[in-house]
């Protein structure tokens, strides 16, 4: 396989006695869905953060394309092509479907601090919306108030915002959190289509799902990597077994 | 976000050609004394609509905007003064008496403050950002009241307006309400532009969850201090409106409760519509006026009116006039 895209090596991060991720390696490859699993509390979401930028690790270090972004801030991250979406839905309440995709276009658009022109008639933006918006079937939604959409459909809208940014690398925490079974199945092939496009590291506590749309598997257990490789290698490893499928089960 | 509401735009042009008529009709009713109570409503008003833009757009609650009103005051006031003395005020220079030159000033002095306090108290919020902002705000009153080459706690006479381009057309009540009523109308205008624009969806994207905004890129600390220094300085813009209003500048323009009242100001008129504060502003000159003729103690009927208000009208007059529901 070619280079990772993204790389973490040996990260370390503690709250006070607790180990949140112990010496983690991992890496993402262009074109390719890596899924990690893990009981509660193994430092999953810790991790997701420490690759976004949210949190900084206490050692260790971040590649993305050949570039080390440790030391780089969220937003930082963000603008070299580092998506997110969060295991509780983070959409802009306020603000209209396209609104909220919008506001990611201008993220990468640029002209911030232009003052004049209003956003709501801007054809960059709203084409740029809307195009986010179509990819994740939701564009008939487009005028509605974020806040009256239904849960699952919120969670579509935050894979539409996190697209609109154009990134290289998707982090998604959960998805499919609180969906019902036809979003899952729709959410599933969605994230099927969008696999040849992007590096995405999907934290997913549905198994279907995972041994579905995962290329690579990686198990974690009290912040460190238990296992990793192909979901047929991990769902047949009697470590993963014991540590998490049977548990959760 | 100000809509295009029929009955808002409706309510918003009767508004001002209200204020527009009333230094004419008030002369001709011979109660010229109308014409500088609405005058000195205008300024606060304009105050109040530009704390809007951070209190409602950014929910960034500023309790010391009365401290740019009062730079801004004391800006125009200071130039006036050696102007008229003959002394130098800095590096030789003998201040100045143009409305051209000091205004600008006022206002560029005022975004240099903001740009102060905003840089360090936007690194906190909520609560927080109230305190530091009130903090500041009074540091800046004790300093004007302490100094006493320009009057301490009395305050420093302005012993005519600013003249406009070497003119004194500004000497006529009624021209400097005009004035007022079009830097009203002005600001009112740039700060609806500006909300709905690429910058101001960035400010309300912050205030509804800053930490998204930062996942997908941005910085809200810099659009934040953006927008609180281009508050600070159309604020200052008021407050050198009111030095010449008053002709006279006074430690009290930076009161704390002169930054209570512009806050009741948005939020009796409607937080987050630029307009509605200019209602809030309107409502309690007048209530003001009304009450003060039955009773001293006219606030001790303005708190429950307000407490009710607040209570009952959740967007505001500016909501309940045209039937939305914003902030």
């Amino acid at each position: 396989m070619t280079q990772a895209l993204l790389r973490a090596e040996g990260l370390h991060k503690s709250y006070g006695g607790l180990v949140a991720t112990r010496h983690l390696d991992l890496d993402l490859h262009a074109g390719e869905i890596h899924a990690m699993i893990g009981p509660n509390g193994a430092g999953k979401t810790t991790a997701m953060g420490q690759l976004s930028g949210e949190l900084a690790p206490d050692a260790g270090r971040i590649v993305l394309d050949g570039e080390d972004v440790t030391r780089l801030s969220m937003p930082a991250r963000a603008r070299r092509g580092i998506a997110r979406s969060y295991q509780i839905t983070a959409v802009f309440e306020e603000f209209t479907v396209r609104q909220n995709v919008a506001v990611a276009v201008q993220a990468m658009a640029r002209h911030h601090f232009r003052m004049v022109r209003p956003a709501r008639r801007d054809p960059e933006l709203n084409a740029g919306a809307e195009e986010a918006l179509g990819r994740v079937g939701l564009l008939h939604l487009a005028d509605e108030v974020a806040a009256d959409l239904a849960h699952g459909q919120k969670r579509q809208l935050e894979l539409a915002m996190v697209l609109a940014t154009r990134p290289r690398v998707l982090l998604l925490d959960e998805p499919m959190a609180g969906m019902g079974n036809a979003e899952v199945d729709a959410m599933t092939r969605l994230l099927e289509e969008l696999r040849s496009h992007y590096a995405i590291l999907l934290v997913e506590h549905d198994m279907d799902v995972v041994f579905r749309v995962a290329d690579r598997t990686t198990v974690l257990v009290d912040g460190a990597v238990l296992a990793s490789g192909a979901p047929e290698a991990i769902r047949s490893d009697a470590r993963v077994q014991a540590a998490y499928l049977e548990e959760s089960a | 976000m100000p809509e295009t509401n029929k009955r808002a735009t409706f309510l918003t042009l009767g508004v001002l050609a209200f204020l527009a008529i009333l230094p004419p009709v008030a002369l001709a009713l011979d109660r010229p004394y109308m014409v500088t109570l609405a005058n000195r409503m205008l300024v606060y008003a304009l105050a109040a609509v530009a704390l809007d833009l951070v209190m409602g757009y950014g929910r960034m609650v500023s309790f010391g905007h009365a401290a740019f009103l009062g730079l801004g005051a004391y800006t125009v006031g200071i130039l006036h003064h050696h102007d008229v003395m003959m002394t130098p005020f800095l590096f030789g220079w003998a201040g100045s008496n143009e409305a051209l030159l000091a205004w600008p000033l006022a206002m560029l002095v005022a975004a240099g403050y903001a740009l102060l306090v905003g840089a360090i108290s936007l690194r906190t919020g909520g609560v927080y950002f109230i305190m530091i902002t009130l903090a500041f705000a009074q540091m800046v009153f004790f300093f004007f009241v302490s100094l006493i080459a320009y009057g301490g706690r009395d305050g420093l006479v302005m012993f005519s307006r600013n003249s406009v381009a070497g003119t004194d057309i500004l000497g006529s009540r009624v021209v400097l309400y005009y004035v007022c009523l079009g830097c009203l109308v002005a600001v009112l205008a740039f700060l609806v532009m500006v909300v709905r624009s690429r910058f101001g969806r960035i400010i309300e994207g912050c205030r509804q969850n800053e930490q998204r905004m930062r996942a997908l890129g941005y910085k809200p600390f810099v659009y934040k201090l953006t927008a609180f220094v281009l508050s600070g300085a159309l604020a200052g813009l008021a407050g050198a409106l009111l030095a010449n209003h008053s002709e006279f500048v006074s430690p009290d323009f930076l009161s704390w409760e002169s930054s209570g009242l512009l806050m009741v100001m948005v939020l009796l008129g409607g937080l987050s519509t630029l307009v509605g504060p200019i209602y809030g502003a309107l409502t309690l000159f007048a209530l003001e006026e009304v009450l003060v003729a039955y009773t001293p103690h006219w606030q001790l009927v303005l708190g429950p009116v307000l407490i009710l208000a607040v209570l009952f009208f959740k967007g505001g007059l500016y909501g309940w006039m045209t039937g939305k529901r914003t902030g």
